[in-house]
């Protein structure tokens, strides 16, 4: 479904990227972890339009959408929370969402607009807030709201950035079941980011390692958590006796 | 009872000022009417300025020229066309919502301050020209209007043309307040909020931008026509004054920017305001009305962001959930 191919992007003298690839089926959740600074981020700015690479190309469903402007991806299906929460703070909660169905990729009309917005703040159970400007919302609600804003524009693949970081373990789990149910239930294909290894791990189909802006391992949760080369990359090297 | 507490909130007192409004030259001499009358025309020009500068958070000081544009556009088409302002002032809402998305585009390139001081040289550029093409538009001698007649938007007496922008203040809030919940003003309220995420919730940030701008322009243009037909005369240096546009900006940002009634609040106070300081101290202090603005704003920007009728908003809002509470 999404496939990008040897991609690299430099910001000066920095290789934020090194020739990485990856590739993603239909229906399938992808957990992409790292260090920090190891090119998470970067790599979803490159495939969302809001980078574009030196070298390489992104396709989606064979189109190349390499460098297309951000809102032409979500027009294509591609959809993405932001690491840090970008709400639009002085629209209400409902209009958040409601922007992303106007102006996603069905372009519905405002009273269709609205139903698809009351139905995914429902789905992230933030319905009783919709006339609450985005501003007062705390951060787990912030988060639930970028989430259902990013549906709103009806995507097939959503990039989900660092989604449960700064939740409490209990919130953590629900939110982590609430992912994992769309792709189960709704058919979307998910690309996540995380620092949560319990996260990533327990709901993760595949999971592809990122180390220094290049790929360091992948393959399912068991064999990645046993790869000593990830081990290594997160705990340092091993002391030698 | 969230129906009728809505209608005794909303509907009444709207109904009271509407009414009250109507009224207003009926009772009152002829002085008071025309600063009232003054106040709705400028309550307009804000409101048009809150579409690109509330709502769209780029904050313009150029918005004299697009007043101008409009202003010349229609005269221009009476004087020398016999074309009525009825008809005129589209043209000159065109012309000048032409000239705004021009601005919008430099709104792509500069931010902030940047902008503020791009669009007082682009409002120096149009005056500049409209002094140049003398032929067109009679130069720094202007264009006096000798039509007459109210098919040509032209009458003996202030009250026609107090209701004339009565009609065209209250037009202007319905406008903004269909436009606040509009498809296009949600997106534009999202791209002054945040850009990034505008563009990912699949926004055209560069299109909503000069959209934005062309609307604000041509509204702003027609408030230029009704502005000519009222004083009659039109020349570049009373027109494109740096002190029009700092006023339009200073009413709206005042009033409440990014608000249906920002405007209309904003003009009550600083308009008759402006007019009493200059005739007090007018001749002897230039400028005066200018420094004034310049004051107000930057108290109102500090201290009470939102404007008045933020303040009041919160205020009543605050009341009310507490009656409510008990």
């Amino acid at each position: 479904m999404l496939e990008v191919k040897d991609v690299v992007k430099r910001f000066g003298g920095l290789v934020a990227l090194n020739k990485v690839s990856l590739s993603v089926k239909e229906r399938e959740l992808l957990g992409l972890i790292g260090p920090n600074g190891s090119g998470k981020t970067t790599l979803f700015n490159v495939i969302t339009g809001y980078y574009k690479p030196e070298e390489g190309k992104v396709y989606y469903r064979g189109d190349d959408i390499t460098g297309l402007r951000p809102h032409l991806i979500v027009k294509k299906g591609i959809a993405r929370t932001f690491q840090i929460p970008k709400p639009f703070g002085r629209l209400t909660v409902l209009e958040n969402v409601m922007s992303a169905a106007m102006y996603g990729r069905k372009a519905a009309s405002r009273s269709e607009a609205r139903e698809i917005a009351m139905d995914w703040l429902e789905y992230v159970r933030l319905k009783d807030k919709a006339d609450v400007e985005a501003k007062a919302l705390n951060i787990v609600e912030r988060k639930l709201m970028e989430l259902a804003r990013a549906l709103s524009t009806g995507p097939d693949l959503l990039l989900l950035d660092e989604l449960v970081a700064g939740l409490n373990p209990s919130e953590m789990m629900e939110v982590v079941k609430l992912v994992r149910k769309l792709v189960d239930e709704r058919g979307l294909t998910i690309i996540m980011v995380e620092h949560v290894m319990k996260a990533v791990m327990s709901i993760s189909d595949r999971v592809f390692v990122l180390h220094r802006g290049a790929k360091l391992a992948e393959g399912s949760p068991q064999e990645v958590s046993r790869d000593p080369k990830v081990i290594e990359a997160y705990l340092g090297e091993p002391i030698q006796v | 009872m969230g129906l009728e507490l809505k209608f005794t909130r909303k509907l009444i007192p709207a109904a009271i000022l509407l009414v009250i409004g109507a009224v207003f030259p009926l009772f009152a001499d002829e002085f008071l009417v025309s600063i009232l009358m003054q106040a709705y025309l400028w309550a307009f020009l804000a409101m048009s300025w809150d579409v690109i500068g509330g709502y769209g958070g780029q904050f313009s000081l150029g918005h004299a020229a697009f007043l101008a544009l409009g202003a010349y556009t229609s005269t221009i088409l009476l004087q020398s066309y016999n074309i009525s302002p009825w008809v005129g002032m589209w043209a000159a809402g065109v012309v000048a919502g032409a000239a705004g998305a021009l601005v919008g585009i430099a709104s792509l390139r500069l931010k902030g301050p940047f902008f503020a001081l791009g669009t007082i040289a682009f409002a120096e550029l149009v005056k500049l020209l409209l002094l140049y093409f003398k032929g067109i538009t009679g130069g720094p001698l202007g264009i006096l209007i000798t039509k007459s007649g109210p098919e040509n938007m032209l009458f003996e007496t202030q009250t026609p043309y107090y209701y004339l922008m009565f009609v065209l203040m209250l037009a202007g809030i319905l406008f903004l307040k269909w436009f606040e919940s509009s498809r296009f003003g949600i997106g534009l309220v999202a791209v002054r909020e945040d850009e990034e995420a505008a563009e990912g919730v699949g926004i055209n940030v560069y299109r909503a931008k000069v959209i934005g701008a062309a609307i604000s322009a041509f509204l702003t243009g027609i408030g230029g026509t009704i502005y000519a037909q009222w004083i009659h005369f039109i020349r570049p240096d009373i027109l494109v004054k740096l002190e029009y546009s700092t006023q339009i900006a200073a009413i709206d940002v005042v009033g409440g920017a990014g608000s249906p009634y920002g405007g209309l609040i904003g003009a009550l106070i600083l308009v008759p305001l402006s007019l009493y300081l200059n005739a007090l101290f007018g001749g002897m202090i230039a400028g005066l009305s200018l420094i004034l603005y310049g004051v107000v704003l930057l108290i109102v920007v500090v201290m009470i962001p939102g404007g008045i009728y933020g303040l009041l908003r919160r205020r009543l809002g605050r009341k009310f959930s507490d009656k409510r509470r008990g």
